[in-house]
């Protein structure tokens, strides 16, 4: 196709201010968006980090339980056993549960605390100090060791007894809660002898869905999930609380967000009503210049989103430094949402004002004010 | 006869290095109270960029500018302001209307920024348009006017602030010619009775009737306008010389370029040909 | 045409006229209607924006000590250690006589408090349970439908709750395993993270399998400080209802008030950076008129004060705009969640109208000076 005078792009950026202060205003909108939506993101991603995490397939939990959050469930020790015992099982841990508070003498943190086998599948996925606990030890993440101004070898009460932090990790802690490790045996001593779930590995060439069928019919007083499902459960009930508050505030932004992308664009075409007007009279049809226009918004919401996901992923690195406790996850389908949301408001914004270009003679528009 | 506005060695340049045009080159001029002056020139010879720097609109690159005794060159930014506001009336070429305000609302502003408020002002700015023929198109805002009519509101207003120095650029370009007149005979007695200097930067050759003098300016520097003669095509002052002419019954005629020179050799019944535009120029400057 | 130049009065060496002026700041803000409405309703969007999310948050704070504001207790005797009342806790239930003896105790009740799983028609929920004596203090202050609890087997639930639930008054429901009549719906018991279910404080002994304890014991007094000191002295953690609340707060921001408060943030500067990029808009948009006035020979001060003037009145109007869209925007929020409380404090309006004017200003001094600096010609020619 032969070159044709590319009209839009030159009416944009030949105002070099215009066009900054309207890609300016669309990227302070799309920025407000995706970082309300990060911020949402990353804290239910904390949420679920622990789970996420885990390499196992199925969780087994007591009967009518299906999160951690807000729950208490118990199984009979025998329990691990009888997982393990099922075909397609690779393996199976049991894990100790409670939400509790640990605590200095400074300070309290509430904390899941859990009770594992140190040298099994179910601690946290990396140190980032010390080792493993071993009797009478614990370990604490990072932001809450911050917190409570604690660091490996301090002292720390789990469950009212005194605890030596073995070690540190992270990714611990998110908006309900922190995270604390003791070992299964001190916390059977302190709790009894209960898991509050099994988790379980499948053999390869098991998927997780047949597992959880087969699980469920040899453990009948049991409630079996897929990692995923119980993942889905506990974002579910977090979400119920907290989150759906940050879903409205983020929602409230977006709303807000796409509006002022929808005006700016609007005062945008505004400005140049005039050269559009022009265009008409040289002879082009209503279509071309809405297509120009079209254009614009494009190169607008295009260079705006590219600025603000850059400033966002840069913002979110910066709360991560100063606030280790806040993730803020700038997702790809976050991007794609507001992106799109921005590319239909921003159409509409550029459109409504040409109605008049489109309407009357060229001459009526363009004629010079002044 | 006091000088009102005295200029010397004068130079703006745009652009730096490679790039820098010289509009306006070493000129000098000086311009008496209740005279009327008249630059011509071809398009892009600088005319404009003349008449700004005259006003206090745009600083010179090198020179002196000295208006009531201040260098408009090196002045500080905060003395330029009083100047425009009092001591010049300016035309702009483009009209340079406010278009949020309507006719009147434009002539008052200027009375205003001169220090005349209130019902003063809005007397004066009245009485302005209405000599000019507005006095029905008070409340018309600039995008509801004609050409012409745009162009008496730019007039008037040039004259609302009562400045002794009138600068107009092209003050009759979008005039039909009775009002052209009208503007050519209000700049003359501007000067004439009120003692005001008037300074017309123009294409117009009707304008030459009402100036005391007639400057040529042409790549930015007053040439001497010894042998000048209309376009019998375009009407546009052209030098003669090495000029695109021809002989057209026993008369030699000057052209702007060779595209008026082949029209007119096309038709040449079309063009009147003016007996003064024909002969030879004498010297014009009077 | 016959005209005779006239000359005005001079205001440098005769008299300073302080006449009407040409109101050329109104005159470039309301020449184009549809640019202004865009630009009011540009800034009006930011305020909401920020009243919103800051409301929110305030809204949720208060809500964090909805209990210790309703129930009418002046002090609060807590587990030892406790600080506020979601830490529940377990006291013996006979301290609340030793409690009473103590002088100018007007009147002490054991209540327990703790959140239980609830399952409502299939949707799994995390109400706080609040067990009290019937009718004494401690219970639902404010019942909308039906009536308070008297027998054991009787629940009173909150009305939002209900609501999204469709539980009415007469149905039972089971509550870890017991079933329970609703008997009444409660209202203004509905906070953001939970809502309030009422109980006996019988029922909740034999839910909790803990006959003999409690939670927290509520104490009335007429001059609660000294009784206050009293009850410390008797060797009972004792809180004022004020800085029950005021822990409640602060646990409250300390869990989810990191994310909650970065929105804010977030919204604040977003909003902030939008109000400014609004305003600068619809000034430089005026450029051209701004260097054909500084040409008719306005000075600096003018241009800045004409600036000024017309940014100031666009944060006005989107101030005016913003607070009406919050208003609209509250109700939209209330309507579709309302167990959400959008307060609306003065903090928050100082704070979206600072930045709207100091925003505004900014808008209009940065262009105005950068004009100021340029030759007229080149101002006027150069937009």
């Amino acid at each position: 196709m032969a070159r044709r005078v590319p009209v839009a792009r030159r009416a944009l950026f030949q105002d070099r201010r215009r066009a900054a202060l309207a890609t300016g205003g669309v990227a302070a909108a799309l920025l407000l968006v995706l970082l309300l939506d990060g911020i949402v993101a990353g804290g239910m991603r904390q949420v679920t980090a622990y789970l996420r995490s885990s390499p196992a397939d199925v969780i087994v939990s007591q009967d009518s339980v299906r999160t951690m959050h807000m729950s208490v469930s118990a199984l009979p020790p025998d329990s691990v056993d009888a997982v393990r015992d099922v075909d397609g099982v690779a393996w199976a841990e049991g894990l100790r549960f409670a939400s509790s508070t640990i605590t200095t003498a400074t300070g309290r943190q509430l904390s899941y605390v859990f009770g594992y086998d140190p040298a099994g599948r179910l601690g946290p996925e990396r140190l980032t100090a010390g080792r493993v606990p071993r009797p009478g030890e614990a370990l604490v993440d990072e932001v809450a060791a911050e917190r409570l101004g604690v660091s490996v070898d301090s002292k720390v009460q789990v469950f009212g007894q005194s605890f030596v932090v073995s070690g540190l990790f992270d990714d611990g802690t998110s908006m309900i809660n922190t995270t604390t490790f003791i070992t299964t045996g001190d916390y059977a001593r302190l709790r009894g002898p209960s898991v509050a779930y099994v988790f379980a590995g499948a053999e390869s060439g098991v998927s997780p869905d047949v597992l959880v069928d087969r699980l469920a019919t040899a453990l009948p007083e049991t409630t079996v999930q897929t990692r995923g499902r119980f993942v889905h459960e506990e974002a579910a009930i977090v979400g119920d609380m907290a989150a759906d508050l940050m879903q409205i505030m983020s929602i409230v932004g977006f709303l807000i967000g796409l509006a002022v992308i929808g005006l700016t664009l609007f005062t945008l075409t505004l400005a140049k009503l005039r050269e559009h007007a022009v265009v008409k009279a040289l002879g082009s049809r209503n279509r071309r210049v809405g297509v120009i226009v079209l254009t614009q918004a494009v190169w607008s919401v295009a260079l705006a989103l590219a600025v603000a996901t850059v400033l966002a992923l840069l913002i979110g690195g910066l709360v991560a430094d100063v606030a280790p406790s806040l993730l803020v996850a700038i997702e790809p389908a976050s991007v794609i949402r507001a992106g799109v949301g921005a590319l239909v408001v921003g159409a509409l914004g550029s459109l409504v004002p040409l109605r008049r270009v489109f309407k009357v003679d060229p001459a009526t528009a363009f004629r010079r004010a002044s | 006869m006091t000088t009102v506005v005295s200029v010397h060695d004068l130079t703006k340049t745009y652009g730096t290095g490679a790039l820098a045009v010289d509009a306006v080159r070493h000129v000098d001029l000086d311009i008496d109270a209740g005279e009327v002056v008249l630059v011509m020139g071809p398009s892009g010879s600088g005319k404009t960029t003349l008449l700004l720097m005259l006003g206090a609109m745009l600083r010179p690159t090198s020179g002196s500018v000295h208006v009531d005794g201040t260098d408009v060159a090196t002045a500080r930014e905060r003395e330029l302001p009083p100047l425009r506001a009092r001591r010049f009336g300016f035309v702009f070429q483009d009209f340079n209307l406010l278009s949020a305000l309507d006719a009147l609302e434009n002539v008052e502003l200027a009375c205003n920024l001169a220090g005349v408020t209130g019902r003063v002002a809005r007397h004066r700015a009245t009485d302005l348009l209405t000599r000019f023929g507005l006095g029905n198109r008070l409340h018309f805002r600039p995008d509801q006017l004609s050409g012409g009519e745009k162009q008496r509101v730019a007039i008037a207003r040039a004259l609302a602030n009562d400045a002794p120095v009138i600068l107009a650029d092209e003050p009759t370009a979008n005039l039909d010619s009775s009002h052209g007149r009208d503007i050519a005979r209000v700049l003359r007695k501007l000067a004439t009775e009120d003692g005001r200097s008037v300074v017309i930067v123009s294409h117009d050759q009707r304008l030459k009737e009402i100036a005391d003098r007639v400057l040529w300016l042409e790549d930015g520097q007053f040439r001497e306008l010894t042998a000048m003669a209309t376009d019998p095509v375009c009407e546009m002052a052209v030098e003669t010389g090495d000029g695109i002419h021809v002989e057209h019954d026993g008369a030699v005629l000057w052209f702007c370029s060779p595209y008026c020179r082949d029209e007119f050799l096309a038709h040449p019944a079309r063009f009147i040909i003016d007996a003064e535009a024909a002969a030879p120029a004498t010297e014009e400057r009077w | 045409m016959t005209w005779t130049p006239t000359r005005v009065p001079d205001p440098v060496h005769g008299w300073f006229p302080t006449g009407r002026r040409v109101p050329l700041a109104r005159r470039n803000l309301t020449a184009d209607r549809r640019r202004l409405l865009a630009s009011v309703i540009g800034i009006g969007l930011a305020v909401m924006l920020i009243l919103l999310l800051d409301g929110m948050w305030a809204g949720i704070k208060a809500q964090t000590h909805l209990y210790t504001d309703n129930a009418g207790a002046d002090l609060y005797v807590l587990q030892d250690g406790m600080r506020e009342l979601y830490d529940g806790g377990v006291l013996r239930l006979d301290i609340v006589d030793e409690i009473t003896a103590v002088p100018g105790v007007d009147w002490a009740e054991p209540v327990r408090g703790t959140y239980v799983i609830l399952e409502l028609h299939g949707t799994k929920l995390a109400p706080y349970v609040v067990g009290a004596a019937p009718g004494a203090p401690g219970g639902a202050w404010s019942i909308a439908q039906g009536r308070g609890v008297r027998a054991d087997d009787e629940i009173v639930i909150d009305s939002i709750l209900a609501d999204r639930h469709d539980v009415t008054v007469g149905e039972r429901i089971d509550v870890t395993g017991r079933s329970f009549e609703v008997v009444g719906l409660s209202s203004d018991t509905s906070g953001f993270m939970t809502s309030y279910v009422f109980m006996t404080h019988a029922a909740t002994d034999r839910l909790f399998t803990a006959s003999g304890t409690t939670s927290y014991v509520l104490v009335g007094a007429s001059d609660p400080g000294p009784v206050r000191d009293r009850l410390i002295a008797a060797g009972f953690n004792t809180l004022t209802a004020g800085d029950v609340a005021a822990n409640a707060e602060e646990v409250a921001s300390g869990i989810f008030g990191g994310p909650l408060r970065l929105m804010v943030i977030v919204a604040f500067s977003a909003g902030t950076l939008i109000i400014a990029l609004t305003a600068y808009t619809a000034i430089t948009a005026r450029t051209r008129e701004h260097g054909i006035v500084k040409a008719l020979g306005a000075g600096r001060g003018r241009l800045v004060a004409m600036a000024i003037s017309q940014t100031l009145v666009l944060a006005l109007l989107g101030l005016l705009a913003g607070g009406l869209l919050f208003v609209a925007g509250r109700e939209l929020i209330i309507a579709a969640r309302p167990q959400f409380d959008v307060a609306f404090t003065a903090a928050a309006a100082l704070r979206a109208a600072g930045a709207a004017l100091v925003m505004a200003l900014l808008a209009a001094i940065v262009p105005v000076l950068r004009l100021a600096r340029l030759d007229p010609a080149s101002a006027y020619r150069g937009s």
